[in-house]
């Protein structure tokens, strides 16, 4: 293979805006990564008009007319494929695993697909997006639903994504639910660690579950977590702007800071 | 119509020649007087107290009668990028050749009663970057339509003016002597046949018999300059199939001084003596640049052209397919390439360099370490291929990030090669 793949020249005056990630995408090729390694986030709204307005900015006019005549005519997924297969981005090997991931995905009830959504959310950061597909998750009368475990995951991961947000009472609550549910151990100790933080009292049930001996193990595990934390993560970003010469580190304090908030804004969502 | 022009643009005279759709032909522009021979002075007088500006033989007398400040050697002042201050004002070489070419233009205009100009043509006798760069800025400022000028080299207005004659005038090769204050070039042209298309290769050779055209103003002088002339015509000619020759320059506006010289060049012969030679060749060029697409049946190689194709392989629609960056037998200065690619699993870039005669490829390399890190296919990259001169290619690769998802870092990484 040759190593280079010639862009199309097309640019677009109005890029497509993916609004659970806040990011734009201008090019064809942008579009076909972003669906090749977003796929839990994508769902039949991401057909919508503003997606093959794009597709026609792009000077793929007919490739569009036949992407609307295949949303009708079939559906999401083959639309995905379709769109992979025609922008020539992937290779013919990259293309069979993403069908085989589409076959996966197709198998599986809307409400997996959706925790699946929240999950990778979660996993880029965005904490509010991931809640608010979570709570949609909860809020269907699927039979996916009478699954226990399936459940108290969510409400976990709802917890989690509490946390995140620092907003320590609802986690509180999300992970009371999910013991509830599920009566898993390790969730004792998240609540043990959000009380701490300033998430509220641990709620009776959990707490009678408690002996002397864990709340031991919980207290020298969260030392243990609070000692890492300034090795890891923001800390450690902060650390490295620490060792610079005195006049750059003022402007890399500032460029740090900037990104800081930009992540932040964007995962207001 | 618009007119059509052709400027030999030299430092001591320059000549316009007018393309004829007529006559599909190119005439020269012939004045009154001193300069009924075509031959305008490459220079510029400012009328004192007024913002007019006098070129050619007017220049000259104006300010030999103290009614204005002559600037002379133009292209030379170009090529340097000096200045002249006249009446307590700073004039940039830029400017002054403005002002000279915006007078120059001006006669056609008048006399042809046109004001349009659809293309228009120099005739260099050197193709350097820097003042090519200073005359295109200079053509800028006199309003010209950038699409619209071409410099070319006079070895290539040679090429195309001897290809416009009958071919029974170069069924082998054709040869020309310039003569001027600048130098003695010899040029020589043939044709290589058995390719589709056919390949024209002119080349200029600058001989060190150069003299001064002083020396013509004596009978010694000019017995000493047919000597070094047929010495030359020795040198260059003999032993050659040469079917014709033409001779050219302020040098040979006179033939009569080189009987020896002439002796010599007519020997089974067709010899040519002439001042449009340049002009006409960059009339035909103007002309055919003014066409949709090419006339010209020939590919030529000469001063000014690219002797080699540049290409690379990569994936267009996702077949691997060979892209022309540039091609053999265009003109360098015009020559700039640039695409954007994806880079996947690539850490050098390599492209091919292929001579138009031969099937030989080389390979020139640029690596692309100082990339910034980023999973596969999420780099992509500007790709910029541009010369500064026939043999010299300015490779640069532009990191352009991945739109949003991998924000583009700037690097530029650059790297100059030589090439046949």
């Amino acid at each position: 293979m040759s190593g280079l793949i010639l862009c199309r020249d097309k640019s677009v005056t109005h890029p497509y805006y993916v609004k659970e990630l806040g990011l734009h995408l201008y090019t064809g090729e942008e579009l076909c990564y972003f669906i090749y390694h977003n796929i839990p986030l994508i769902n039949e709204d991401f057909l919508d008009e503003s997606l093959f307005e794009f597709l026609n900015q792009l000077g793929e006019e007919k490739l569009t007319a036949r992407a609307q005549r295949l949303k009708e005519q079939a559906g999401l997924f083959d639309v995905l494929y379709l769109l992979l297969q025609e922008l020539h981005y992937f290779t013919a090997a990259e293309l069979f695993s993403f069908r085989r991931q589409l076959e996966e995905l197709s198998s599986a009830s809307y409400c997996w697909r959706m925790k699946a959504k929240g999950d990778y959310l979660f996993e880029c950061g965005q904490f509010y997006h991931a809640i608010r597909v979570y709570e949609h998750v909860l809020e269907q009368n699927d039979k996916e639903l009478s699954d226990q475990e399936f459940v108290a995951k969510i409400w976990h991961n709802k917890g989690c994504c509490n946390a995140r947000l620092e907003i320590f009472d609802e986690a509180m609550y999300c992970m009371d639910k999910a013991y509830q549910l599920s009566r898993r151990t390790e969730l004792l100790e998240k609540m043990f660690v959000l009380s701490e933080l300033g998430g509220g009292a641990i709620p009776k049930a959990a707490e009678d579950v408690i002996t002397a001996a864990m709340l031991k193990q919980f207290r020298t595990n969260l030392e243990d977590h609070k000692k890492l934390a300034l090795f890891t993560g923001k800390a450690l970003e902060a650390a490295s702007v620490r060792d610079l010469d005195a006049e750059k580190q003022e402007e890399a304090y500032r460029t740090l800071l900037a990104r800081w908030k930009d992540d932040y804004r964007r995962n207001q969502g | 119509m618009g007119l059509i022009l052709g400027i030999d643009l030299c430092d001591s005279f320059s000549q316009i020649s007018v393309y004829s759709p007529e006559k599909k032909a190119p005439e020269p522009l012939l004045l009154g007087g001193a300069e009924s021979n075509g031959l305008i002075s490459t220079t510029l007088c400012k009328v004192r107290g007024q913002d007019s500006w006098l070129i050619g033989t007017e220049a000259y007398q104006r300010a030999l009668m103290g009614e204005g400040t002559m600037v002379d050697k133009l292209v030379k002042l170009l090529m340097r990028d000096t200045s002249a201050t006249i009446e307590g004002v700073q004039y940039s070489a830029v400017q002054l050749m403005a002002a000279f070419i915006t007078q120059l233009i001006r006669l056609p205009k008048i006399i042809y009663k046109e004001e349009e100009i659809d293309g228009i043509a120099f005739g260099l006798r050197q193709l350097d970057p820097d003042l090519l760069d200073r005359l295109t800025e200079a053509c800028d400022l006199c309003g010209l339509d950038r699409k619209k000028v071409r410099f070319l080299s006079h070895t290539e207005c040679f090429a195309y003016y001897v290809a416009s004659q009958p071919k029974d005038l170069w069924p082998n090769t054709a040869a020309a002597f310039d003569l001027t204050e600048a130098g003695l070039d010899y040029f020589e042209m043939q044709v290589i046949r058995g390719r589709r298309p056919q390949i024209l290769q002119a080349a200029r050779e600058p001989l060190d018999e150069a003299f001064d055209l002083d020396l013509l103003e004596t009978p010694m002088g000019e017995r000493m300059a047919d000597t070094i002339l047929s010495a030359c015509a020795d040198r260059k000619l003999q032993k050659k199939l040469v079917s014709s020759v033409f001779l050219t320059g302020e040098g040979f506006i006179s033939v009569d001084f080189a009987k020896e010289f002439l002796k010599k060049v007519c020997n089974k012969r067709k010899v040519f003596s002439g001042q449009h030679l340049f002009a006409d060749g960059a009339a035909l060029i103007a002309y055919d640049g003014t066409l949709p697409e090419s006339a010209f049946p020939y590919l030529c190689i000469c001063e000014g052209r690219l002797a080699s194709t540049i290409s690379l392989y990569a994936l267009q629609d996702g077949k691997n397919e060979q892209l022309i960056l540039a091609s053999a037998g265009s003109n360098w200065y015009e020559s700039k390439a640039s695409a954007e690619f994806i880079l996947d699993d690539v850490h050098t870039l390599e492209l091919m360099v292929t001579p138009f005669a031969t099937q030989r490829v080389e390979t020139i390399s640029l690596s692309l370490d100082e990339l910034p890190a980023r999973p596969n296919k999420t780099t992509r990259i500007q790709l910029i291929v541009s010369f500064s001169s026939e043999s010299r290619v300015t490779v640069r690769v532009i990191d352009k990030g991945f739109g949003e998802i991998f924000p583009a870092s700037g690097i530029v990484i650059r790297k100059d090669f030589l090439i046949s």
